[in-house]
């Protein structure tokens, strides 16, 4: 188990390497230099040469590219270059918002979905799962960003429930997580659909019956566990989609997250921001993967003994 | 002798509601298993065995419905209990065991937690009980190292280890019926003979009855007092044990004998049924096995036979009305 998981540290880190290669070689070769976006294409050809200077931005790339790495590893990812501050202490903050947002609208889809899906797989053909699976199909194929604008419609403007954007008056976590979760929780719906149909389906099933269980330790232990397996690699799939959702949430509900900070970090050219943001999300990614193959070990008995062996 | 009668299905009828008209996949089924007997249960897949065990124990699956019919048990009729009262009756005074050790018990659940859990819904065990007894019943059904097998997981286990831990599961509240659905037909020869000696040990050591289902007459012959045979949904002879294998009456339960293959007989061709089971679905006029069956006649063709007793032989066929008279 030691050897398994050092060995996935490993990799990741290979991983890692990697995606900070492959984004320094992108943004090196995508057109627009920062150093005119910053300065406006108005100052002289001098002004520019020194701010480039300053930046390091005049060293041959490869130079470039293992200074960042070397300083990196400490845990200093450089400078923004239109704010002056440092890049880890802004990431920190905006990872501090949008990993709030992410996680609580992860656990509202699960439960969301887990809800769904189970009454819709125990009264399979019946009224209730047609119903249910209408309004799965609504929220999968709503647009994130619209579903946003109508809640903010409905619950701020109309309602005046909750706040309509920003950080500052309570509630404001409230809409964005709906916003989220339904979302994600709708497609997961679905799928547990599938595999609690398929788990209820088993002999182990029939045997739990002939046991004199209850309907509910029958559904709630033996069939749930086995369908966990599969809805834990679509619950972790998700996530990174999840990710990528709670940025296009962060710019409908203006909120200061990671991917706003990103997404103005592109237009603007300031490469150690982006290059930092590729960092931080390449990283929740390696660490989500880690989770969900360890998880699998513990659902599945059968996973952790081939593991042991290898 | 009636105080014997453990339980009693009566005119049992279950079909399955399907797109293309309703299946009747036991029809009118009536016979009863007494206390510490084995009722053996023969015939093709499809002719309805399964279902019937299901129907006993109410675990019917939709579409499928018990459409008619009595189930006596103990003098009580199980299809006018309330679920929370099968819940009870269910694992606990009938167990049941399955053709597939290698599904039917939970992968992702140690053999331990399996059995215990029975246990403790019936019995109201603590933990700690629970696995004492457990480990007890791992050693009753002679599996070997039980404390290590308690924290085990079921893939651990052969297929003839899973079908004693199912037995073991079975019989942990003492049941007075354990119905086998073919609980050798998944197993190696060898490993079959091993299970059905251990089923047969615990029905005599226990006191249970036993209701074994198979397609398999050899298994049969080894432990059965009682035989039913059914096609296509139908008893169509029951007969005890010897007498069976001795003279078999209807035709069908011949050529069943007729097509078990014998070692040492290689060089003849190995005896086989005729045609094909009949698709319940269409309707049919006479006996249901006529169009299989070398002895039908035109009477055969056109009315279907009642079952017919003589003693403690009952069959359904034309060839005995004479000679037996009309007694269903």
């Amino acid at each position: 188990m030691l050897k398994y998981l050092l060995n996935r540290i490993w990799q990741s880190v290979i991983v890692l390497v990697g995606v900070t290669l492959v984004t320094f070689i992108l943004l090196n070769v995508v057109p627009g230099d920062p150093v005119l976006v910053m300065l406006n294409k108005r100052a002289d050809a001098e002004t520019v040469e020194r701010v480039r200077h300053e930046l390091g931005l005049d060293r041959p790339l490869h130079i470039q590219y293992f200074d960042f790495v070397a300083h990196a590893v400490q845990g200093d990812l450089g400078e923004s270059y239109f704010q002056k501050r440092p890049v880890t202490e802004m990431l920190n903050q905006g990872f501090a918002l949008t990993f709030r947002l992410g996680a609580l609208s992860l656990v509202f889809s699960v439960i969301f979905g887990l809800l769904v899906g189970t009454l819709a797989a125990l009264f399979r053909g019946r009224f209730l799962d047609h119903f249910l699976m209408f309004i799965a199909m609504l929220g999968i194929s709503m647009p994130i960003f619209w579903l946003g604008v109508l809640l903010q419609i409905l619950l701020g403007l109309n309602l005046g429930w909750l706040p309509i954007s920003g950080t500052k008056a309570a509630g404001w976590l409230v809409m964005p997580v709906l916003c989220l979760g339904i979302s994600y929780g709708a497609s997961a719906s679905r799928l547990i659909r599938t595999n609690m149909l398929d788990a209820l389906g088993q002999d182990y099933v029939r045997t739990a019956r002939a046991k004199g269980l209850s309907e509910w330790i029958v559904v709630g232990k033996h069939v749930l566990k086995n369908a966990a397996i599969p809805i834990v690699t679509l619950i972790g799939m998700q996530l990174r989609s999840l990710l990528a959702g709670a940025m296009v949430i962060e710019m409908v509900f203006s909120l200061h997250g990671l991917g706003r900070i990103a997404f103005s970090a592109v237009t603007s050219r300031d490469i150690p921001i982006v290059q930092g943001c590729v960092l931080y999300t390449a990283a929740v990614y390696v660490i989500i993967n880690l989770i969900v193959d360890l998880l699998y070990g513990v659902l599945d008995p059968r996973i952790r003994i081939v593991k042991g062996a290898a | 002798m009636e105080n014997n009668i453990l339980l009693d299905v009566q005119d049992l009828v279950t079909q399955f509601k399907l797109d293309d008209g309703i299946l009747t996949a036991v029809d009118h089924v009536s016979f009863s298993i007494h206390r510490g007997e084995t009722l053996g249960v023969v015939g093709e897949s499809g002719c309805g065995k399964s279902v019937t065990a299901f129907s006993i124990l109410n675990l019917v699956s939709p579409p499928g419905k018990i459409a008619s019919g009595k189930i006596m048990f103990e003098g009580e009729n199980l299809l006018e209990k309330s679920k929370h009262d099968m819940k009870k009756i269910r694992g606990e005074r009938i167990s049941m065991i399955f053709q597939e050790p290698m599904t039917s018990l939970n992968p992702v659940f140690t053999i331990g937690n399996q059995i215990d859990e029975t246990l403790r819904v019936h019995k109201g065990l603590s933990r700690q009980d629970a696995r004492e007894k457990t480990i007890e019943l791992l050693k009753l059904v002679n599996i070997p190292l039980p404390e290590q097998r308690y924290r085990e997981y079921p893939h651990q286990l052969s297929g003839g280890m899973r079908q004693r831990v199912m037995i073991a599961m079975a019989l942990a509240c003492d049941p007075q019926l354990l119905i086998c659905d073919e609980p050798t037909t998944a197993l190696d020869v060898t490993v079959q003979a091993q299970i059905l000696q251990l089923i047969n040990r615990l029905k005599r050591q226990l006191g249970m009855a036993v209701m074994l289902i198979t397609h398999d007459l050899a298994v049969i012959s080894e432990v059965a007092d009682r035989i039913l045979v059914m096609y296509a949904g139908r008893i169509v002879e029951e007969s005890p044990e010897q007498a069976l294998f001795e003279k078999p009456l209807h035709p069908y339960t011949e050529a069943l004998l007729k097509s078990v293959p014998h070692v040492g007989k290689g060089t003849e061709k190995l005896y086989m049924i005729e045609g094909m089971v009949p698709n319940l679905l269409q309707k049919h006029e006479g006996c249901l096995f006529a169009p299989r069956c070398q002895y039908a006649t035109d009477l055969c063709r056109q009315r279907e036979p009642a079952l017919l007793q003589a003693g403690d032989r009952k069959v359904r066929c034309h060839r005995y009305t004479q000679e037996w008279g009309n007694s269903e």
